[in-house]
């Protein structure tokens, strides 16, 4: 079980923005200032957090990027200290926080089960007695002495995946971003999770997916900036998360790394006059492994969750955008067309034939205003989903319905 | 750890906690596995270039410090003398350089998975120290080549091989952690390594210090390691007296602790920021 009282973690601004601080700014400022820099601002990652997690439940942690959700599990996991309050985890706990811990692409698969096995704290024993198994699970058998730096990516995942899945514990703490891979493989992943809690383990899952929180969790907790919103089941909480705060969506939105994917997106931004009919999304990516044929796609939904508008740049002939390095591509979205209201983006990056997206529900609002011209009537949730100016035009006598019906075709 | 833990703010008192460290020896035995593996895949360029390296480098050594500038070696050929304190010397420089940066090359593990943090940096001393051992039989040869017989004083070799590694562990803990929250550490890690070998007795002997200056020489850890490791080699003199050689081990105590302490008190925040 998994005990949590009164958390707080307290980050420096500063570390946070400047990520670089030499050892020559330090003594300088010392030098200057008669003592270090460090203090200044700072922000409460996790704040007041106290919850209980008993053997057999599966809890979903879930809220926008930034409210604490990865600090929360990282303390749990023990990377980082918290600044105050404690944590007690009973019994034995894996913590899965990011797929391929330990791999090196050198070594081998059966090299790399041992390395990855012995670092997330597996037994000779235990590694020994589940070999087959882990193999078995990967599917990738016919190439454990090939290094795995010639695995193609979901060989790599699968097999990372693999020895994670086996760890013998009664305390599972998991990243629901290692659910990388194709639609299948999640599908194993989560057949994983769900048969570690009917054996009754304790279970904590971070999940931007509300898909799979509401399939997977028998409870969950809402945080946003840091706080516990909501702790009860998992309809509230989501009910919660989707009408307030904004359903998750900022009108900017940074990724997390996630170094085993060949492409990935690092920041979504709404660029435009959400009034007028302007608008677009700026998407900047990094692409690991050039020549991976990655598709950049957009999803437009309105507060009905209807998809409005898709578009991707599969047909862009443009080969620059899947050279390796950093990449901006910038969508100009046909606004005008839309009804006034709240809109989600979501954006995708990956192979056109699999869901290798990442933060499939990590989502940038917009809002399309009334334009206030008096040219659209019912104003924000009125009917239809689209939105244009639409010409009419009245034709006088009765005579011209008889002339139409004339000229319709025969149908006899 | 299979009981379960619990996860508090940082103390204000230092623990060592070794015995951490011990549970988890596993996970450092693969760290040093993996270096290892990883080094020799390719087998024969791996150890071909283990031999050559220092070969090449005490010929260098060789032709511009015993033939053009005539260092002074004493009655030993200048190429053993110079080997004797190059391969000892070598092995701290790439054991320094290796687990100096290990943390920040394995920012990944910082903050993705528990175990005790010290394993990183003890772990990636081993693939340099071996691959420096592997040049050993080289000294052996030489030796035989011009007909040099280690005395009675040979025994004493490990004694200064424990004195030098203390000083490694020093220094790799130190730089390690200072070089997560400082990142011109990086930059300044070869520098201040090749500052290190020339205060040293590597390419020169200690007898060419003035007398009256050899105490403050004597600060540097490495010199009773290098000129203890050719005393016990060839049996030649010591240039240092007794208390002098205290010296060197007294300020390697001296870094070794605040390593030790300096790692234990910076750890906490390194997987915030790494």
């Amino acid at each position: 079980m998994i005990e949590v009282s009164d958390l707080g973690k307290r980050y420096s601004l500063e570390a946070l923005r400047s990520r670089t601080d030499t050892l020559r700014d330090h003594l300088g400022s010392r030098l200057r200032a008669g003592r270090p820099s460090d203090g200044g601002e700072t922000i409460w990652a996790l704040r007041h957090v106290s919850f209980e997690v008993l053997p057999g439940e599966v809890l979903g942690v879930i809220g926008p990027n930034g409210a604490g959700k990865s600090t929360l599990l990282k303390i749990l996991a023990r990377v980082t200290r918290p600044t105050e309050g404690s944590a007690r985890v009973r019994g034995r706990a894996a913590a899965l926080l990011e797929i391929g811990t330990g791999f090196n692409p050198e070594l081998s698969g059966r090299e790399n089960i041992l390395l990855s096995g012995a670092i997330l704290g597996m037994s000779r024993v235990e590694i020994e007695r589940k070999f087959d198994a882990i193999v078995d699970f990967a599917e990738t058998g016919p190439f454990l002495e090939t290094p795995v730096k010639r695995y193609s990516s979901g060989m790599y995942v699968r097999l990372a995946f693999s020895v994670m899945a086996h760890m013998e514990c009664n305390v599972l703490l998991v990243d629901e971003a290692l659910a990388v891979g194709d639609a299948e493989f999640q599908r194993k992943c989560l057949s994983v999770m769900a048969a570690a809690s009917r054996e009754g383990r304790t279970l904590l899952v971070v999940s931007h997916d509300l898909s799979v929180v509401q399939t997977l969790c028998t409870r969950a907790l809402l945080l946003d900036h840091g706080n516990i919103v909501v702790d009860g089941s998992v309809n509230d909480a989501l009910e919660r998360y989707a009408s307030g705060m904004g359903g998750g969506a900022a009108d900017i939105l940074y990724f997390e790394d996630a170094p085993v994917l060949p492409a990935q997106l690092t920041c979504l931004r709404w660029r435009g006059d959400s009034s007028g009919g302007e608008g677009a999304v700026v998407c900047e990516y990094v692409v690991r492994q050039g020549g991976e044929d990655s598709v950049l796609s957009l999803e437009v939904r309105n507060a009905a969750e209807v998809v409005v508008l898709y578009t991707d740049d599969q047909d862009l002939a443009e080969p620059r955008k899947r050279a390796m390095g950093n990449h901006r591509a910038v969508a100009r979205l046909p606004v005008h067309l839309l009804a006034p209201g709240e809109y989600l983006v979501s954006a995708r990056l990956g192979n056109p034939g699999s869901s290798n997206a990442h933060e499939p529900s990590a989502r940038l609002v917009f809002h399309r205003r009334d334009p206030g011209d008096g040219t659209r009537r019912f104003g924000p949730g009125g009917p239809g989903v689209l939105w244009a100016p639409t010409t009419w035009e009245y034709v006088e006598g009765a005579t011209g319905i008889a002339q139409a019906s004339s000229d319709r075709p025969k149908r006899i | 750890m299979d009981d379960g833990y619990v996860v508090t703010p940082a103390g204000k008192g230092i623990h060592l906690n070794l015995a951490e460290l011990w549970r988890y020896r596993r996970v450092m035995y693969f760290l040093a596995w993996r270096d290892v593996k990883v080094k020799y895949k390719q087998t024969f360029v791996g150890v071909g270039w283990s031999l050559l390296n220092p070969l090449l480098t005490i010929l260098l050594f060789s032709v511009v410090f015993g033939l053009i500038v005539q260092v002074p070696s004493g009655d030993l050929p200048y190429p053993v003398f110079v080997y004797a304190g190059f391969l000892p010397w070598n092995a701290l420089a790439r054991v320094v350089a290796m687990s100096g940066t290990s943390l920040v090359t394995s920012a990944n593990l910082l903050t993705k998975v528990y175990f005790p943090r010290m394993a990183i940096p003890l772990a990636s001393m081993v693939m340099p120290t071996l691959d420096t051992l592997i040049s050993f039989p080289l000294l052996l040869v030489m030796m035989l080549f011009f007909g040099i017989t280690p005395g009675w004083q040979v025994i004493s070799l490990p004694l200064f091989l424990v004195l030098g590694l203390a000083a490694a562990v020093g220094a790799s803990l130190w730089l390690s952690s200072l070089y997560v929250r400082f990142r011109d550490v990086g930059q300044l890690i070869p520098f201040l390594l090749q500052l290190w070998m020339y205060a040293s007795p590597v390419v020169y002997s200690t007898s060419l210090v003035p007398a009256d200056w050899r105490w403050l020489y004597a600060l540097n850890p490495m010199v009773p390691v290098l000129e203890g490791f050719r005393w016990g080699l060839f049996g030649t003199p010591l240039p240092l007296t007794g208390p002098q050689m205290l010296e060197g081990v007294i300020t390697t105590a001296l870094l070794l602790l605040t390593g030790l302490l300096y790692f234990r008190r910076a750890e906490d925040a390194f997987a915030d920021v790494v």
